[in-house]
């Protein structure tokens, strides 16, 4: 594939010619347009003003003499309403006038030339202008950067996201512990509620865990991350932000599960989320926020050819206008309402895939949506991720994991885990889509969360084990389970893994439940 | 680990004890889904047209009833509601949901109401006798 250059080649410079003289307009017109100059033609001062009021433009050559408004007066006007950095003018003026040359200056002309117009030294004088004008607007765009904390949009957001899983949360908390304390004699509702505070209490935990993503704060704090990894840690971060009306799909093509980037984790979560929630703010109806991740060889356009990861947002909301498009990764551009966006969004997701040394492209398609493209080279490092820790003796070997779990974001964990660590996955979010699955394709261990509606981990594992009896089954639990399921059957020989684990227990624990039986726990335990 | 032995699908097992009862407003879908149920020799199937026939059946018989099939939208109460009201009562019956469009959040609740399993409409009677294959071994066990 081929994707344009993140941030187009800088489009041809435009250049407003004034002259009363439409010979005049016509030869520098030539001129210029043959040296890649976009030009405009106005024939006297009036019309002059007019066409810089209304279109962007880039420098204007303005000749002195003029008979409707003389350009002296239509430089002073233009001075009036823009400095002469945003809008450079050249004057054009004959030898003799050498006051008009210093009036001119006084007034804030940025250069002249006389007439006749020597060529080579008019087109180097504009070049000259238009060089010094984009250096400025780049000056002024880091300086923005700098000014503003460009964190500060993001984590606004976040926080209120943060805020309303948390209120969820206590409600949860707070309701089973008054029901725990309503029911001080009957010790089995007791142990009910207070099981249901502990699982409110892990979710908080893993909810942490997220936020922390944001508050690693170093400069730059760049490390070899696995961008699959990253995506699923900001999926769960954003679904609170989304709200209920947007559908979030996490597209991960088969290729691009290992690929790694050598950048900041934090800033690359800034970046999805920063692109995400304009997603969201395109779509006040709903929609569907797809991320894609997939692996894209680059021949021309992003700074360098080479092999890049390619980490996409798209959205099914308005699109942009095209002439917003060209200003969307301008420093305070919004097209929000005041007060909703700070502008400084897509300048952020800019910087940081140009330090990362890729690049950031934008399609879009009015009524149809919006794509963002974030590129950024691959490494061929892996992370000194937890899982990499992990020995060789203890990881897979291609086995098939038939993993149930309830809650998704557990499950994609244990998932990504297990698969990093060898293992074929089957996943299930509850026992009787277990059962599907355990019917229809070999299963070397099941891998069970304890508490689901209907069919919960013991009893999945007692139905499985009817047929194969030597099925090995790790329990995966939140609290003291052996106490508050004492009404159930543990099953013989049982593994359990407490919830929150580390890869490296899982590990531990699937190594030990596959090895061959009878095994020797302490030679696996190592 | 030792040699994978060869994997033998297990055999389908009998779905003639099984006893469903089905949830559905419209009555087209409703006997379709019954006239599957009995091709694939489930004998017992009791059928409501709304929600609240459905949780008279489930509170004067519980014991009739191996697995809710449910349909989504209805009116008066739907299928969510109902999958709540029944899991005051019910924690451990398999309670599926068949859906024409659902969208994530309803998914997600659900999910948190303790839903056992989604079929997506239009569905294959194998895909109804694979989930009902499922809820046989759990009524299996649990005999």
């Amino acid at each position: 594939m081929s994707p344009e250059s993140p941030r187009d080649p800088a489009p041809p410079p435009r250049l407003l010619i004034v002259d009363d003289v439409a010979a005049n307009r016509e030869i520098l017109a030539r001129l210029f347009t043959g040296r890649g100059f976009q030009t405009l033609e106005a024939e006297g001062g009036r019309e002059a003003l007019e066409l810089i009021g209304r279109e962007r433009l880039d420098l204007v050559l303005l000749d002195v003499m003029m008979p409707d408004i003389d350009g002296l007066e239509v430089l002073r006007r233009i001075r009036a309403e823009h400095s002469p950095v945003a809008l450079p003018v050249i004057m054009v003026t004959a030898r003799t006038e050498s006051e008009d040359v210093v009036e001119a200056l006084t007034a804030g002309a940025n250069d002249y030339i006389t007439k006749p117009v020597d060529f080579p030294v008019a087109l180097a004088r504009a070049q000259t202008q238009i060089g010094r004008k984009r250096a400025e607007d780049e000056v002024r765009e880091v300086e923005g950067r700098l000014r503003a904390s460009q964190k500060m949009e993001a984590i606004g957001h976040l926080a209120g996201g943060v805020a309303h899983d948390f209120n969820n949360l206590l409600l949860v908390v707070d309701g089973y512990a008054r029901i725990a304390l309503r029911s001080a004699g009957d010790a089995a509702a007791v142990t009910e509620a207070l099981s249901e505070v502990l699982r409110a209490c892990d979710r908080a935990e893993s909810l942490i865990k997220q936020l922390l993503v944001f508050s690693r704060r170093q400069i730059v704090d760049r490390r070899i991350v696995r961008v699959r990894e990253a995506l699923s840690e900001v999926e769960a971060l954003l679904r609170p932000l989304l709200g209920a009306r947007i559908r979030l799909v996490l597209e991960v093509a088969p290729e691009a599960a290992g690929l790694c980037v050598d950048t900041d984790p934090t800033e690359l979560a800034q970046a999805i989320v920063n692109l995400a929630i304009n997603a969201r703010d395109a779509m006040p109806e709903g929609g569907t926020v797809t991320i894609g991740l997939r692996r894209a060889e680059v021949a021309d356009g992003v700074p360098t050819p080479g092999a890049y990861a390619e980490v996409s947002v798209t959205d099914t909301g308005s699109g942009i206008d095209p002439v917003a498009l060209t200003h969307i990764f301008d420093p305070f551009f919004t097209t929000k309402e005041q007060g909703k966006g700070t502008g400084l969004g897509l300048p952020m997701v800019y910087g940081f895939a140009q330090q990362s040394g890729g690049g950031v492209t934008a399609e879009t398609e009015l009524g149809t949506g919006s794509t963002f493209r974030v590129f950024l080279p691959l490494s061929d490092q892996q992370p000194a991720a937890d899982v990499t820790d992990v020995e060789p003796a203890l990881r897979g070997r291609g086995e098939t994991i038939l993993l149930v779990e309830d809650d998704d974001q557990l499950l994609r964990l244990a998932r990504c885990t297990l698969e990093e660590l060898g293992y074929q996955v089957l996943a299930a979010s509850n026992g009787l889509e277990a059962l599907e699955i355990e019917g229809e394709q070999p299963v070397d261990l099941v891998l069970t969360d304890v508490v689901m509606p209907a069919l919960g981990g013991f009893e999945l594992a007692a139905i499985l084990r009817e047929s194969r009896p030597e099925l090995p089954v790790v329990f995966m639990s939140g609290y003291p389970t052996r106490g508050a399921l004492k009404s159930v059957s543990i099953p013989a020989g049982a593994i359990f893994l407490p919830k929150p684990f580390k890869p490296a227990d899982l590990a531990r624990a699937v190594a030990r439940a596959l090895a061959p039986q009878p095994s020797n726990p302490e030679e696996v335990a190592a | 680990m030792t040699a994978p032995a060869p994997f033998v699908p297990l055999k389908a097992p009998s779905l003639a004890e099984l006893q469903v009862l089905v949830v559905d407003d419209q009555a087209n879908a409703l006997n379709l889904i019954k006239d599957m149920l009995k091709s694939m020799g489930v004998q017992s199937v009791f059928t409501a047209a709304e929600a609240a026939g459905a949780l008279e059946l489930l509170k004067e018989r519980q014991d009739l009833v191996d697995v809710v099939l449910c349909d989504w939208s209805m009116p008066e109460m739907s299928g969510l509601e109902l999958l709540r009201e029944v899991r005051k009562t019910h924690k451990d019956l398999p309670f599926i949901m068949v859906t024409g469009t659902a969208d994530p959040s309803s998914v997600l609740a659900a999910k948190d109401g303790g839903v056992s399993g989604y079929i997506k409409k239009p569905f294959s009677s194998e895909e109804l006798r694979k989930k009902m294959s499922s809820v046989a071994r759990v009524k299996a066990y649990r005999s």
